[in-house]
């Protein structure tokens, strides 16, 4: 039982259909990715987990299945859309936000201290959150969300659109607070930040779920090859006994060899297998062939995105 | 919970600089304007007795009788400086009243008094002279007043003069009210549009909360338009608010509690800002002209299909009781703009809930 459960949820706009009986299960502690190109119905989903958003049908439950109710309080949500007022200063906003959980005081102020440090706006909580520039305002829009230390904390594509500088704070502080003991929900159409934290992930696309699992299990669940790139120095002799060998090597599916410019290239197609690596060496020797360079390629999340739904993952429709 | 939410709704609106200058500029710009740019609409005919005149008509022999009107009209012309004219052709003299020549007709009679006014175009000033004849000659009739006693020295001071400076210390106020409605919408509305709400939501406030503290915090705003213009209006333009200044407050306060809650609802049911920003302008450009804050009232009552429209417009009732108020008589019009106020307000409350629902839904 996770700390949030979805089960088959549906959510229909009048015709269309956003979410077309996804589930989920986020246990607690991880880092759970929903990666999705735009509109396939990721923020539709996290409305119906906040709550926000009433769904068609399915469920929603969280710990030891409760439902949304008063659980809602051990959210942090951090929209897609800043949610913020402009024109309060950083600490203004943080501290409404915080109070509303019923923090009063010293531990209000304390609370609003560590927010703001955290995503590094303490030195400039006195500046009105208009004055902020992009970056600024997504992490403050991130502390009024983490200020009450939530259990929960649902991230909606909090990167999009900023500089690499606050993109990499923010994936620190992400990583930060999983530290911490928060369990994450992460939604992005980027790939390769679902590759840097997250150690769980779902695929959605139309509303549906097309992979999930860790990055390995989807791979191996796409039946997905890795590719292995050999490239040996002049001479050609030994290259027909080194392909015989290889091929017969029980993870190796495939094994193409070109040669140009007396310069051989060998393309090694295989699946999960950490030691392939110094067979082919071994096996390079053995046949008197010197390597120059070898590394192993992995497909990447994006690629399978492409095969399996025929459409770019950054750009989406 | 609720306080914390009233104390950022404040913070909100008096940080920002766009508000401030709305609230302590708007009044007194609408109402310095107005006072001397429409100073000639006003000055003649509205509300004052200047060149006001009234015919009596005696139709008595009894000597007592007419030397009781004698005294009566001396009183009155003292005080507010009405004159009187006889007349010998009742008929004509009716005619005359009818087509705006003077205030009304007196009929002096040996049981008593009647007065003629026109039936659809009594000026405020001949409302005020007529009021103050009935109130003068009760008081002679029922006897309850010495001949030579004090009524007319009370009435004197409360009697003031209707001008350009002083008629529109009140309407371009009132309107100024109406517009601060605008403040109310953008307030909520933007609390939807940033997504703050969903927030507020999650940390379990209601909306009804969030709801409340924005209309109590436009309500402020209105009082301090109020206090701003009564400053002004008293030092600058020398406007007194006359010794019933605590119920035009009320009135005022009464159309400040409307403007919040209009504008509350707007900003619930605007899907962008344009959409609030021109329904409420429209609104008050219609309640504002209708309801004599452009043009005077007595001009709007006396054009032939506009008399029945401007019933429409919350600010006419409004403008209407202030008007009587500031002349210091407490009648049937300030209930009226009271109850009118108070009951749109419902109305809108009740519309407000419907919306809220909605938004609560959706968000
Ligand atoms: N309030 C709404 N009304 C109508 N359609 C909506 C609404 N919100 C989202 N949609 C539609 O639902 C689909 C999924 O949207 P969304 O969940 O926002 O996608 P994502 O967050 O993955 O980009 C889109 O086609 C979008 O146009
Ligand atoms: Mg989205």
């Amino acid at each position: 039982m996770g700390i949030v459960n979805i089960k088959d949820l549906k959510k229909t706009f009048g015709d269309l259909t956003a979410v077309d009986g996804i589930s989920i299960t986020v246990e607690p502690g991880e880092i759970h990715g929903i990666l999705g190109p735009n509109g396939a119905g990721k923020s539709t989903t996290i409305g119906c987990i906040t709550g926000l958003l009433p769904y068609d049908s399915g469920s929603v439950t969280y710990e030891n299945a409760q439902p949304i109710g008063k659980w809602k309080r051990n959210i942090g949500y951090i929209p897609q859309d800043l949610a913020i007022y402009p024109d309060l200063s950083a600490e203004e906003n943080v501290r409404f936000f915080c109070s509303l959980y019923g923090f009063k005081g010293s531990e209000l102020k304390k609370k609003t201290e560590e927010a703001l440090d955290f995503v590094g706006l303490l030195e400039v909580k006195r500046k009105k959150a208009s004055e902020f520039s992009g970056g600024m305002k997504r992490r403050l829009n991130m502390a009024c969300g983490i200020v009450h230390s939530p259990k929960l904390i649902i991230m909606d594509e909090p990167t999009v659109g900023i500089d690499p500088q606050s993109r990499n704070r923010i994936l620190e502080n992400v990583k930060a607070l999983n530290k911490k003991g928060a369990t994450i929900l992460y939604t992005t159409h980027y790939m390769p930040e679902v590759e840097e934290i997250c150690n769980k992930i779902t695929v959605i696309d139309h509303g549906k779920v097309i992979a999930s699992g860790t990055k390995e299990d989807i791979l191996d669940k796409m039946g997905k090859d890795r590719e292995m790139d050999v490239t040996f120095t002049a001479g050609s002799d030994g290259l027909a006994g080194f392909e015989e060998a290889i091929q017969s090597i029980e993870s190796v599916h495939r094994c193409n060899i070109s040669t140009e410019d007396n310069i051989s290239t060998c393309k090694i197609f295989y699946s999960e297998d950490q030691t392939l690596m110094e067979n082919v060496i071994r096996v390079a020797a053995d046949n008197h062939l010197t390597i120059s360079n070898i590394g192993s390629l992995e497909p990447s999340l994006e690629e399978i995105f492409l095969t399996l739904t025929g459409k770019e993952l950054r750009d989406g429709k | 919970m609720f306080f914390v939410q009233m104390w950022k709704e404040i913070k909100v609106f008096f940080t920002s600089k766009g508000n401030l200058l709305f609230m302590f500029v708007m009044p007194l710009l609408l109402i310095t304007i107005f006072s001397f740019a429409l100073r000639d609409y006003i000055s003649a005919d509205y509300g004052t007795f200047d060149n006001g005149c009234i015919y009596y008509y005696l139709n008595t022999q009894n000597e007592s009788r007419s030397g009781e009107f004698n005294e009566i009209r001396e009183k009155m012309t003292g005080a507010i400086g009405i004159s009187f004219e006889q007349v010998y052709d009742y008929e004509e003299a009716c005619r005359r009243v009818e087509s705006s020549k003077a205030y009304g007709v007196i009929t002096i009679k040996d049981n008593g008094y009647d007065y003629f006014r026109s039936s659809f175009n009594e000026p405020e000033g001949g409302k005020l002279a007529r009021t103050l004849f009935s109130q003068i000659a009760d008081n002679y009739m029922s006897g309850t007043t010495s001949r030579s006693g004090p009524a007319i020295n009370k009435v004197r001071v409360e009697v003031n003069k209707l001008d350009s400076k002083n008629y529109y210390t009140f309407a371009g106020l009132a309107f100024s009210i109406m517009f601060m409605g605008l403040l109310v919408a953008f307030m909520v509305y933007d609390e939807k549009k940033f997504g703050t709400i969903e927030r507020i939501k999650l940390g379990g406030a209601g909306i009804l909360s969030m709801v409340i503290s924005k209309v109590l915090t436009g309500v402020i705003c209105g009082l301090i338009m109020i206090v701003t213009s009564f400053a002004y209006s008293r030092t600058v333009l020398k406007v007194d608010w006359g010794n019933k200044a605590g119920y035009i407050v009320i009135v005022l306060l009464c159309l400040v509690i409307f403007s919040a809650v209009f504008g509350c609802v707007v900003g619930l049911w605007g899907k962008n800002r344009t959409m609030c920003q021109s329904s409420v302008l429209m609104f008050s450009m219609l309640c504002g002209y209708l309801g004599g804050s452009i043009t005077p009232l007595y001009l709007l009552e006396n054009l032939p299909v506009l008399r029945f429209i401007v019933k429409i417009s919350p600010l006419y009732y409004t403008n209407r009781a202030i008007i009587s108020l500031y002349n210091g008589i407490i009648d049937e019009k300030t209930t009226y703009s009271i109850l009118v106020l108070l009951g749109l307000t419902l109305a809108f409350i009740i519309l407000g809930i419907h919306l809220g629902k909605k938004v609560t839904k959706k968000a």
